[in-house]
Parts: C-alpha cells; sequence; structure tokens
C-alpha cells in the first residue's frame, strides 16, 4: 500500500468517517509509517480549513435572485395558474354566446364561457399577479346589456381571455366574430381547453407577459382590450387581440405574434377595424 | 405588507386555492433558492430554468405535502433534484478530471498562497467537482445548512452527506492549489500518489 495516498480515503479518515473501522486503523497506520501519507494527511488538514473558508466566504457573498429570473417565474407561475383553472363547460350554451355577451362581461358583469372555451377573467385589476377564473355565467343573456364606462387602467383590467387553439384565416368575418353568434363554432371550440394553447404562446400566458403585448398593442392602435384567445392565424400561432372602444363597442381585431410585447413591439400579424 | 402567515399555512392555503399564497412562499424563499441553484450549476441560465422547473412542480405538487420536513426543506429538495437532473442530462460532457499535476506521481503539499480572484476561482473549482459532491458542499459549506438538513434536502444520510463534503473539499484544495502534486522542479515530495478519478471512484465507495 506504501507510496498511494488516497485522496478521498484519506479525505474520509481526516473528517473522522473512518473512525473505529478496519479501514481507519489501516489508514491510521500508513500515516504513522509512510512519510507520503504523513506529509499528505498533514497537508489535507492545512487545506481543508482554507477552502473550507473559502466555501464559507463564497457564502457570505449574497446572490439574490436577479429580476429579470423572478419576472419569469412570475410570469410561469402566473400561466400555470390560469392553465390550473376548471374549463367552463358551455356546451349547454353555446347557442346562446355572442361576443356581445363577453362585452356586457368587461363592462363589469361577470360573464364567461362565451364561445365554449375557457374562459378566464384577468384579476389584473385586482393587483394580483395570478388570474382568477370566473366560473359564473352571471351574465348568461345579458347581451345587449347597457356598456359600462371602459375602466380608465391598466390594459388588462375585465379582461376575457379564451384559450380556443382555433385557426383563423384571413378572410375570416371578424365583425362576426366579434358580434355576432357563434353558430357553427362552438362545437369544436367547446372540446379546446386551455392546453390547447399553441406552445409558441405559452409565455404570452403569463399575465405579466400578456399585459406588456396588450399595452404594446394599444400603444400603437388606442382603444381598450376586451378580449384575447390564444389560437393561431393562418396556421400560425397567434394572440387575437379584440379591441373595443368606450363603449365597450368591438372597433378592431389584432393578431398579435409570439414575440408581442418584448421590447415594446406588439408583433402584430394582421389587423383589421371592425366596422 | 409581509404575510404572517408559516410556511406550511402558505402551502396548504395554495393547496386549497389560495391564489397568492404560492408566490409568497417563493418569495419569501426565492434568495437562497436561487442561490443553492445557481451555486450548484454555475450557470445563471441552467439555474433559472432548474429553479423555474422545480417551483413548477413544487406549485403542482403541493397537496402532496405530507409534512414530514420543513417546507424550506421540501422546497429546496426539489430545486437541487431539478438542478442534479440537468446535471445528469448534459453528462455527456464528463466531469472535468482533477489536474495532471494534482492526481499523478507526487505526493500532496502545500501549495504556497498565490494572489488571485479567490471567489472567481472557487466557484470555477466547484463547477468541476461531481454534482452529488458539489451539491453536498453547496449546502453545507456554502449555504451553511446543517449535516442533518442537507441530508434530508438530498435523501442520503448524514455520514454521506459528510463523506461528500470532505471528498470534496479535498479535490477543492488540489484545484485551487492548497494541494498539489509533483512540482515539477525536481523537488518530489515523498513519493506519495494521488490516484485518477476514475480509479478513486472504482475503489472507494463513499462513508455511509
Amino acid at each position: 500500500m506504501r507510496g498511494q495516498v488516497e485522496l478521498d480515503r484519506l479525505a474520509d479518515y481526516a473528517a473522522g468517517l473512518l473512525d473505529g473501522t478496519p479501514d481507519g486503523d489501516q489508514v491510521a497506520h500508513l500515516i504513522e509509517t509512510d512519510p507520503g501519507w504523513a506529509r499528505a494527511y498533514s497537508d489535507l488538514l492545512t487545506a481543508d480549513r482554507l477552502v473550507s473558508a473559502d466555501l464559507a466566504a463564497l457564502g457570505a457573498d449574497p446572490e439574490p435572485m436577479p429580476a429579470d429570473v423572478m419576472a419569469r417565474l412570475t410570469d410561469r407561475l402566473d400561466a400555470e395558474a390560469a392553465a390550473d383553472r376548471t374549463v367552463v363547460s358551455l356546451a349547454a350554451r353555446r347557442r346562446r354566446k355572442r361576443w356581445t355577451t363577453v362585452a356586457a362581461a368587461a363592462a363589469g358583469v361577470a360573464v364567461c364561457g362565451a364561445l365554449g372555451v375557457p374562459v378566464l377573467r384577468s384579476a389584473f385589476d385586482g393587483g394580483s399577479t395570478f388570474p382568477t377564473m370566473s366560473r359564473d355565467s352571471a351574465g348568461e343573456g345579458q347581451a345587449g346589456a347597457p356598456a359600462a364606462p371602459a375602466p380608465p387602467a391598466p390594459a388588462e383590467s375585465g379582461l376575457i381571455v379564451l384559450a380556443s387553439g382555433r385557426n383563423y384565416p384571413r378572410d375570416t368575418p371578424w365583425a362576426s366574430i366579434a358580434g355576432e353568434p357563434q353558430a357553427g363554432t362552438a362545437d369544436e371550440l367547446a372540446r379546446k381547453d386551455a392546453t390547447s394553447i399553441p406552445p409558441d404562446l405559452v409565455r404570452l400566458y403569463g399575465a405579466g407577459a400578456r399585459q406588456d403585448c396588450l399595452t404594446a398593442i394599444i400603444t400603437v392602435y388606442g382603444g381598450r382590450p376586451h378580449s384575447v384567445d390564444y389560437a393561431r392565424f393562418e396556421g400560425a400561432p397567434a394572440l387575437m387581440v379584440v379591441l373595443v372602444d368606450e363603449r365597450a363597442k368591438p372597433v378592431r381585431m389584432v393578431a398579435a405574434g409570439p414575440g408581442c410585447g418584448l421590447g415594446g413591439d406588439p408583433d402584430v400579424r394582421h389587423t383589421v377595424p371592425i366596422a | 405588507m409581509t404575510d404572517a402567515r408559516s410556511d406550511e399555512e402558505l402551502l396548504q392555503a395554495h393547496a386549497h386555492g389560495d391564489a397568492e399564497a404560492f408566490e409568497t412562499l417563493v418569495r419569501r424563499h426565492r434568495d437562497r433558492l436561487w442561490a443553492v441553484a445557481l451555486r450548484t450549476l454555475g450557470d445563471r441560465e441552467d439555474a433559472a430554468d432548474a429553479v423555474q422547473d422545480a417551483l413548477l412542480s413544487a406549485y403542482r405538487n403541493a397537496a402532496r405535502f405530507r409534512g414530514d420536513s420543513a417546507v424550506t426543506t421540501w422546497l429546496h429538495r426539489i430545486v437541487v433534484n431539478a438542478c442534479l437532473d440537468r446535471v445528469r442530462r448534459r453528462q455527456a460532457r464528463p466531469t472535468v478530471p482533477l489536474p495532471e499535476d494534482g492526481t499523478r506521481g507526487g505526493g500532496l503539499v502545500a501549495a504556497p498562497a498565490v494572489d488571485r480572484d479567490t471567489a472567481l476561482d472557487v466557484r470555477a473549482a466547484l463547477s468541476r467537482l461531481p454534482a452529488d459532491q458539489r451539491a453536498a458542499l453547496v449546502l453545507v459549506d456554502v449555504q451553511g445548512y446543517g449535516v442533518a438538513e442537507a441530508a434530508q434536502i438530498l435523501g442520503i444520510p448524514e455520514g454521506t452527506v459528510k463523506s461528500r463534503c470532505a471528498r470534496g473539499r479535498a479535490r477543492l484544495a488540489v484545484q485551487l492549489g492548497y494541494l498539489r502534486g509533483e512540482d515539477h522542479s525536481g523537488n518530489r515530495p515523498s513519493g506519495g500518489h494521488v490516484p485518477s478519478e476514475t480509479h478513486r471512484h472504482a475503489t472507494r465507495e463513499e462513508a455511509p
């Protein structure tokens, strides 16, 4: 055994982990009889103290979580919270749903489920970063209810969030989509749930990222975001945003790409005014 | 305003649908969890991903927390496991072996003190340790957790934690130049030999 210092074994011995074992006795014997082991043991004891001091010094340096990492984490948890909610079953209601019904929700009436898809109402106006879902349909049948004045801010206040995953072609009759019954589409949409969000749009499912996106959009187009749909435009992942005027009347549709909100860019793929 | 609820109460509240409880819990422990991840992985992006994966897992599995350890221990365990999973996944890159002059042909001798940015050196040396040793050292010697809590976090016996720390410090001593092998100047010390990492692993198990 003479002449071969085994570092791990010596480290275990120096830490007292071999005390009372035959292996410990053997290492002790080597240290007593082999100058190489004796020197290595002595040096290791000194070095161990130096390393311990270095590691403790490293630990004394504060290492706070960077703000951008925390923001990413919060966005991801927001998305998780949103996707986690129970999908509202609208199979029984789908014939009656209108975007105008959804408008009533934006005006402060608790409405959800307009399109037979997961409908989530942002809790941003409540100051929480975790969206909550409105499970009720108290506003059902309230199409045509008088629109309340638009809340002043922030961008997501009262926002209706849909996750249909559907594909909107360029020639979609936007006025119809925004204000007319969804005949013929509800069955398809009812099969979808929050998991149908295109992967490229997951970032935008976080309330923080979504608000950045909506802020970028209204900076360019004005109006107020009324509803968003995590969907596709011409086959590409897109956040379909309906903007309304101060009377909650739909005035514009914007298809925003996955980069929406990054650096203040709305990443608009398509937009049309709604007459 | 500070939430006065305990970690356990927050986790329970989250499991029962309190939308803000988990975020409060995260904010309370984020810096320590981040430090553990960053120092275990040595890479900012990897650490961010690991923490995110871990906390999402904790978010989803909160209802399964049984209270047989502190919530913070549980969170650390999930974060450390996420870090070690990442290390294993990227381990197509093998662990960097000890430098040749620290592993062959020479005895272990104390090296002269050198002027350098110690913190950077320590971080770099830590990143070259085997992940299991690194995780134990980060928890115990860097973050200051007791051996018993580190053992709970890592899910291993206390003796194994001690062994990983002792062996890890010994390797760091070589990498940091506190110990070195033959000095190549002809002043060969007394015949000791530190075998290669592979050999050591093949011949000696960690203490239990």
